[in-house]
């Protein structure tokens, strides 16, 4: 059993994580080396973070805020496990392959969990163990040997709870998707009422927040409620808690005993579950349903550019998977805003903090389209094997670009109006109207920017092939570049948006200064995709 | 004997002036250290101080074309350091009392007297040398204008006489700090340096190069030490001024570790610096110029030595070094804040004081709460661990940062580099084809002798990555009406012929003629003509097999008409009447490949090439793709397909070809081989098992 187990692990692993068993000594201590950096600057960091929280900040170190970081950890660790457990368990191509060696089908699942167990545990060992050092490196009074050897112990420990639970809580999602995927519709309406609906909760609940708030006057008001609301959800936080207790050195062994037997429990439900449920799940994926019909029409172009962005839409509608995972951040974006701003603006401020009101909502409005521009930036790649229609096709191809563009700078148009609509309304005692729409025609200016920088990235280093293997956008490299360029001239532009309100021009020049910058940074980003589009479009190969 | 004879041989020409330059180096700052009151009071008359002004200015120029000629050269810095030198040197001499007299005692055997004269007769003696070498020479043939103005001009703008605003217009309003008109003045020359420094210089031989940095640094010392440092505090152990010492050195020694010091650690310092500026006086005061000379120079001259290409681009041991460096040079700061602190209040890299606290608003806990005092007899050496160590760590993390920032720079660099060469490339490859073409537009065909075939001339394919080819030296002639069969082992070298005569990969040698049109000149018409079915049938599966059809379609600009005729025809004929308005998702393989046989074929191309296109078919979708074949090439045009079964290709095919390991092995008409008597199985074996056997 062992042996299986262990076989269909590496098999498993050897695809995600990209290692050569036969690598060099060298290789592997340079590697070893990277993890270790990695952990030291991720110590580094937090050490910093807590020193702000808990010496410049003075937020009170106790058992309930430790337990409390340990238990919003692990949700998250939940949250993503049940996702990628969903899919790895019930969908993933490999099932095709795993499923049918000469063992249990219990083995197939539990070697899915000992995968996504030891991607946890990269996880927890790169954040989870240096967040233990750095609190106690910051209240030293928790430093002891114990607890050193408690954080080393725990970090291992920690990712089997999240794993086993979203094995558990992926049975009923692939259901619903299941449910949902019969009716279209459904899943329309639904996100669409949820969209909606929460969007109505966010404004009710921005407009109860009283206006000047002063936070130093109400800090300990806020640090009592603040104490009560940990202490509170630390009453379910279980398996944290135990956790959490222990490492405060609270009923050691019997905590860590009630730990254990939380992970037997749930490992046993998760392993009986499975027996009836896994290998009827996993293997209806591959089975074809009747699919609807859809409009018998022949339809002619005369402009590449049309059918492009025809196929385009065609296949976003179709994939609305993959539309809501690209576009994530701008359905958020809406509530990140108002949320954000409405606190802002209402609190007690300098002259300072009110000159960087815009500039404030400039960087969270760029920030969150910037995130969204990784569909730009994976646009090319995205195509994986079908590019060869377009290396083959006759004409001007290079107008796919131009149809991605507009998908890309259509729906940001359409979420960042929305979020400016409501923000107009949610903040129209606080902030000058005719200064927030300077700032939305900026946004949306250096938006258009920086979606043909992307899709100038993705048309220099196509990932054609690495996508047609994965399909898995967020494993090319130019998403991450995207998201890194995006951030950065998010940050420049927010300064200049404050640096300028600091002149207290008249709204004329603001409007002239502002989207001359914008404008200039976009006109150079037309002109270098234009150039390297026409130099290099053709030259990407499969 | 040996000794004396190598004494002797050093002493040349070059190498005494050589030294005579040295010695003007030394005595020039020697002459800095005994100070210059003219910056101070004004005892001569208006017009006197003014032209006393530009002829103090003169000499410094004048010393370090002076300096420099000698060990750098330079035709026209040599021509210009003649009349320079002769004029400053003898003008220095006439008017020596206001020079020296007027300011300081009034005797003839003060250090300064004697100091300037010495001064003035090696400028005099460096020059009648300039002068005599010019002579033999012909140094002046040749010399443009424009560069000597130019060089002038830019000699006048680096040793700048710094008191130089502060005599003609008095002290201005305002401090060169916190983003006044005046301090982005400042900073943007940092840009002006760097863009004009790199614009002038980008395309002059190393020479020049050298010449211009040698000029640089030595104006960056002349700066730096105009006014001596008389106090401990002014001790040049700053981050900023030790990079006016240690860029001298790098450019004029070429040292490569001290270099890359400079370009991590000063240009840090220097940004901090430019930004944050520790400024009292006026913009026009000596402390404000000397100031933002010493950090410009700091700042630019490490980022323009990289760009001009004078030193290499950092690589992670140069970055090594440069942390070495850093390492022993805050060692040595921490020291000698510790121990100066008990004879003046020293704070050297703002590591002693409460500078970093006092911009970014913060407590000074960290500083004081961690101390560690050391008394050593009757001093005291007071450290402060913590702090030290922090500001350590992070300056080694900006420095990550700024080889962050560098390496995304060059990545902008190369990338606008080689777009400028492709374009290039593309330009001429249009004016190439044009040539070509004489008076025919860009849609006919450049080869009208091959009309209605394909020709592939000896067409070569190397991947990149292997020096092996994976075609070699191919040629072939495929006329209208022929199904041709290209028949060959996997890994053979079929899909990569495919695929570069289909437009898919470059070609690496050779030509692809179809239809008359180059496949690499005449890319557009060329693929018009092809109709193409791949081995892995790349299509979208969300779309319905007819939505796929119609994008086809559109690309290859079939009217309205033609398409719906042809897919109905086709739909037919395939049994696709049903499953055409479902997606593709739901099709099986044959259906799938069904649906790319129809969208090759929609706009009736003159050459259809099909990659292995019976893989994985039931026999029915095979009779149906070979019926389509069949009829195809009746009606005139070219049927390419691959394979490598033998029946399928004899049953169909009126010619063949072999190609084995990336060779062509033979081509025969299956008329002619059925004539001969030979099967074609056992010609195919016999090709490939003698390979085999030859490998074996």
């Amino acid at each position: 059993m062992l042996k299986s187990l262990k076989i269909l692990s590496l098999l498993q692993l050897s695809e995600k994580i990209k290692f050569k068993q036969n690598a060099s000594i060298s290789d592997k201590l340079r590697l070893l080396g990277k993890f270790l950096m990695a952990m030291a600057i991720s110590y580094g960091v937090l050490t910093l973070l807590f020193f702000v929280i808990f010496k410049v900040i003075f937020f009170q170190p106790s058992i309930h805020l430790f337990t409390f970081i340990v238990f919003f950890i692990q949700i998250i660790s939940i949250v993503t496990s049940t996702i990628s457990l969903s899919d790895s368990l019930y969908i993933s191509k490999d099932n095709a392959l795993l499923l049918t060696y000469p063992v249990k089908h219990i083995y197939v699942y539990i070697s899915k969990l000992i995968v996504s167990y030891v991607l946890e545990l990269m996880k927890s060992l790169l954040f989870t163990l240096p967040l233990f050092m750095a609190y106690a490196t910051i209240n030293s009074s928790l430093f002891s040997a114990y607890y050193i050897i408690g954080s080393i112990v725990y970090s291992f420990l920690l990712p089997l709870f999240p794993v086993l639970i979203g094995a558990i809580l992926s049975i009923p999602v692939v259901y619903f998707n299941k449910f949902i995927k019969k009716y279209n519709f459904l899943k329309l309406l639904l996100t669409t009422l949820l969209f909606v609906g929460l969007l109505a909760l966010t404004i009710f609940v921005v407009n109860l927040l009283p206006d000047n708030i002063r936070i130093v006057a109400l800090f300990n008001s806020f640090m009592n409620k603040f104490n009560d609301s940990l202490h509170l959800i630390n009453q379910f936080s279980t398996y944290s808690g135990f956790i959490g207790k222990a490492m405060y050195g609270e009923n050691v062994f019997l905590n860590t005993l009630f730990a254990l037997l939380s992970l037997i429990g749930v490992g046993v439900i998760s392993i009986s579950l499975s027996l009836f449920v896994f290998f009827r799940l996993a293997s209806s994926a591959s089975e074809n349903s009747i699919q609807k019909k859809h409009k018998a029409k022949n339809v002619a172009h005369k402009s590449t550019f049309l059918t492009f962005t025809k196929k385009e839409l065609t296949l976003s509608l179709r994939n609305i998977g993959d539309f809501a995972s690209n576009y994530f951040f701008l359905f958020i974006m809406p509530f990140v805003l108002i949320i954000i701003s409405s606190i802002y603006v209402r609190i007690d401020r300098n002259a300072l903090g009110v000159s960087m009101t815009y500039g404030f909502i400039g960087l969270i409005a760029m920030i969150m389209l910037a995130a969204s521009n990784t569909a730009s930036a994976t646009a090319i790649s995205s195509e994986g094997t079908e590019f060869v229609l377009l290396k083959t096709a006759p004409g001007k191809t290079s107008n796919i670009v131009w149809s991605k563009i507009l998908i890309n700078f259509a729906i940001s148009l359409i979420f960042l109006t929305l979020s400016f609509i409501i923000l107009s309304f949610v903040l129209k005692n606080h902030v000058s109207l005719p200064l927030l729409w300077i700032v939305y025609a900026f946004i949306l200016i250096i938006d258009f920017g920086l979606i043909l920088w992307s899709i100038q990235l993705d048309i220099m280093n196509p990932k054609l092939k690495e996508y047609a293997n994965s399909q898995n956008r967020s494993e090319i490299k130019n998403f991450a570049s995207s998201i890194t360029i995006g951030c950065i001239v998010a940050v420049i532009f927010s300064a200049i948006l404050i640096v300028v309100y600091l002149f207290n021009f008249t709204i004329f020049l603001l409007c002239l200064i502002l989207l001359g910058a914008a404008l200039a940074f976009s006109g150079i980003r037309l002109y270098f995709l234009i150039n390297y589009m026409n130099a290099y479009f053709n030259e990407i190969q499969l | 004997m040996r000794f004396i004879k190598k004494i002797s041989s050093f002493f040349t020409i070059d190498n005494i002036f050589k030294v005579l330059a040295f010695s003007l180096f030394c005595v020039y700052l020697a002459q800095m250290y005994v100070g210059y009151d003219i910056d101070k009071k004004q005892v001569l008359n208006g017009f006197m101080t003014v032209f006393m002004l530009f002829l103090r200015w003169s000499t410094i120029v004048t010393v370090g074309f002076a300096v420099i000629v000698p060990f750098f050269g330079g035709k026209t810095c040599k021509a210009i350091l003649t009349p320079l030198g002769l004029i400053v040197g003898t003008l220095n001499l006439i008017f020596i009392k206001e020079n020296v007299i007027a300011w300081g005692p009034k005797t003839y055997t003060s250090w300064r007297y004697c100091l300037f004269i010495i001064e003035q007769v090696l400028i005099l003696i460096i020059s009648t040398y300039s002068l005599i070498f010019n002579i033999i020479d012909k140094n002046y043939k040749g010399l443009k204008a424009h560069r000597i103005i130019l060089i002038l001009l830019g000699m006048y703008a680096t040793f700048m006489y710094q008191p130089m605003f502060n005599i003609l217009f008095g002290a201005h309003d305002d401090k060169a700090v916190d983003f006044t008109p005046i301090h982005i003045i400042f900073l943007l020359m940092n840009f002006v340096l760097i863009i004009g420094g790199y614009v002038l210089m980008k395309n002059k031989t190393k020479e020049e190069k050298n010449i211009f940095f040698a000029a640089l640094a030595c104006s960056g010392v002349f700066n730096f030490f105009y006014y001596p440092y008389t106090t401990i505090a002014g001790l040049p152990f700053h981050l900023c001024n030790t990079a006016i010492i240690m860029m001298f050195v790098a450019f004029i020694f070429n040292a490569k570790g001290i270099f890359y010091f400079t370009y991590f650690v000063n240009v840090i310092g220097a940004i901090f610096a430019s930004i944050f500026p520790d400024i009292y006086g006026d913009a026009f005061s000596l402390e404000s110029i000397r100031y933002w000379y010493n950090h410009i120079y700091a700042l630019s001259l490490p980022i323009l030595g990289v760009a001009l290409k004078v030193y290499e681009r950092p690589t992670i041991k140069f970055m090594g070094k440069a942390i070495f460096w850093f390492t022993i040079y805050y060692l040595i700061v921490i020291f000698f804040n510790a121990w100066f602190s008990n004879y003046a209040p020293v704070n050297y890299f703002f590591i002693n004081g409460n500078f970093f606290f006092e911009k970014l608003n913060i407590q000074t806990t960290i500083k004081d709460n961690y101390v560690w005092e050391v008394p050593v007899g009757d001093l005291l050496f007071v450290f402060y661990p913590l702090f030290h160590f922090l500001v350590y760590v992070v300056y080694i993390g900006l420095m990550f940062v700024m080889w962050y920032i560098y390496d995304a720079l060059f990545h902008v660099a190369d990338s606008h580099y080689d777009l400028r060469l492709k374009k290039a490339v593309i330009k001429q490859g249009f004016f190439d084809l044009r040539e070509e073409l004489k008076n025919k537009s860009l849609a006919e065909p450049l080869y009208e002798e091959n009309l209605n075939m394909i020709e592939i001339k000896n067409f070569t394919k190397i991947y990149s990555g292997s020096k092996a080819p994976a075609v070699d030296n191919f040629s072939l002639t495929v006329n209208n009406g022929e199904v041709f069969g290209f028949l060959g082992h996997n890994g053979a070298g079929k899909s990569t012929t495919i695929k570069s005569l289909v437009g898919i990969q470059s070609i690496t040698g050779g030509q692809i003629i179809v239809d008359g049109f180059d496949v690499e000149k005449q890319p557009v018409e060329a693929k018009l003509r092809i109709g193409y079915v791949s081995d892995n049938h790349a299509v979208y599966e969300r779309l319905t097999g007819r939505e796929y059809i119609n994008y086809i379609a559109d690309l290859y600009l079939v009217s309205q008409e033609d398409r719906d005729e042809r897919i109905a025809k086709y739909c037919k004929m395939f049994k696709l009447e049903d499953a055409i308005d479902r997606e593709i998702k739901s099709y099986s393989h044959g259906m799938k490949q069904k649906i790319v046989v129809i969208s090759s074929l929609i706009h009736e191309p003159k050459v259809w090439v099909l990659d292995e296109p019976l893989t994985g078919l039931d026999p029915t979708s095979s009779f149906q793709i070979k019926e389509c074949m069949r009829e195809h090439a009746k009606k005139g045009h070219i049927v390419f397909f691959s394979s490598h079964v033998i029946e399928v290709v004899e049953k169909i095919c009126d010619k063949i070809c072999i190609i084995n390991h990336g060779k062509l092995e033979c081509i025969h008409s299956l008329k002619d081989l059925k004539e001969q008597g030979i099967s074609l199985e056992e010609l195919y074996l016999k090709y490939v098992t003698n390979e085999e056997s030859d490998h074996a």
